[in-house]
């Protein structure tokens, strides 16, 4: 295989959408980005705004926020920052999407347990799970994934992921509760989105055309996963927006500092879920497939964002961006979904 | 400056202008562009045109497609696009 061309500053390389590397090696993404002293500014302004949101916000119900808690590292760390520096009353909630290890699922009742959080367990039905994850990758079912999400995400990831969120959606409107947060971390999606208002009736309006699409790959169900019912958008006052808050993106913070603060509550690194996550087995498939289609790592962005800021450092990102997961050793996962790789 | 914002929307989310997908076509509603991009796309429209819009000004699908931005680009008086 040849080197590919790669930013110097932030190891982008040069398939990665949009991206142009200038003489000097440095990548249009680089010099666009905020300088290190802007983008400290800016995440502390981030920080006092999801303080207030979160202040005029809470105690509305029997839970201030519903958590989207998958066991990984970076919700682990994000639902311990929500309990223990805000206070917050909070009701985690993992999705098991068929793939989830058991080790982070003793993670998550390890994390919820010292921290004396309420935690649900939700398994959506598996067969509808792995058609959801095998048409994700299908020509029409990549109708469904938005195309500026897949230069943060994997297919896959984005299918569940849009199906996490409105799960989350759904139980802040049973519950009467305002707050949703996630654990995103810089470079997975855009700073500003660390507080977001979301209006319910605008994001259904916007999924409307695919409704057909929806139903006609995932089948009935796609309705009640992807779609929120009439008498739940009852329950919604569009005058008081739901906020979705993603607390870490306001900070500066290593993956080992991360560990580090959730292994004194219990937390255990996984060893069957990849290099690039600390839930899912299913993830390096994602990778896989996705660097396969656009020939860049699906956590490239992430991955620069954090080198660009000193966040981590050069070698361990390459080493990380440079592993592309084999199909040959994925085969029980490309089983179970049903798909089938030619390996040239 | 048109051609730049067509630039940035080609190659931040992934696709192509042509006879489908013109500069009338609402990237938001036709699945090009999420509330990420979306944000993406704010961020470089102020960085690149040296504007600020204010929340109230990025409601209701004012950025949804190239001629809607240049609209919203108008109404902060930059005509020159
Ligand atoms: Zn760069």
């Amino acid at each position: 295989m040849c080197e590919v061309l790669r930013c110097s500053k932030c190891v982008l390389s040069e398939s990665f959408p949009g991206i142009k590397i200038d003489k000097h090696g440095v990548c249009n993404y680089c010099r666009d980005s905020l300088s290190l002293d802007e983008m400290n500014t800016t995440r502390d302004e981030l920080k006092a705004k999801m303080s207030i949101a979160i202040d005029t916000n809470r105690n509305i119900s029997e839970y201030d926020a519903i958590v989207a808690f998958s066991g990984g590292k970076d919700s682990s760390f994000t639902l311990k920052m929500l309990v223990e520096k805000h206070d917050l009353n909070c009701l985690a909630v993992t999705v098991d999407n068929g793939f989830l290890s058991d080790k982070a699922l003793d993670n998550c009742r390890a994390i919820t347990g010292s921290l004396g959080v309420d935690f649900m367990l939700f398994t959506p039905a598996p067969d509808f799970m792995m058609n959801m994850y095998r048409q994700s990758v299908s020509k029409d079912g990549k109708k469904l994934i938005n195309r500026s999400a897949l230069k943060r995400a994997s297919a896959i990831c984005n299918s569940c992921i849009n199906l996490i969120n409105n799960v989350m959606v759904k139980l802040a409107l049973q519950h009467n509760c305002r707050i949703i947060a996630g654990g995103y971390i810089g470079g997975q999606i855009p700073s500003g989105a660390a507080v977001l208002n979301i209006d319910l009736l605008e994001r259904e309006g916007m999924k409307k055309h695919l409704k057909d699409t929806y139903q006609n790959l995932y089948g009935k169900k796609a309705d009640k996963f992807f779609y929120l019912r009439n008498d739940e958008l009852k329950k919604y006052n569009p005058d008081k927006p739901l906020i979705v808050i993603n607390p870490m993106l306001t900070l500066a913070i290593s993956e080992e500092q991360i560990i580090d603060s959730i292994k004194k509550l219990g937390w255990v690194k996984t060893t069957d879920t990849g290099m690039n996550s600390s839930n899912c087995k299913l993830n390096d498939l994602g990778i896989a497939l996705h660097y396969k289609e656009y020939q860049f790592h699906p956590y490239e962005a992430e991955i620069a964002e954090q080198v660009r800021y000193g966040i981590m450092d050069r070698q361990k990102a390459l080493d990380k961006i440079k592993t592309i997961p084999q199909f040959d050793k994925l085969d029980w996962q490309m089983k179970k979904i049903g798909i089938l790789i030619n390996n040239e | 400056m048109k051609e730049k914002i067509k630039e940035f929307m080609e190659s931040n989310f992934l696709f192509e202008f042509n006879d489908e997908v013109t500069e009338k076509t609402n990237l938001f509603t036709e699945g090009y562009m999420d509330s990420f991009g979306f944000i993406e796309l704010i961020t470089f429209l102020e960085s690149t045109f040296d504007v600020k819009f204010q929340a109230d000004e990025l409601t209701g699908n004012k950025f949804g497609s190239v001629e809607a931005v240049i609209e919203s680009l108008k109404s902060k008086g930059i005509s020159d696009v």
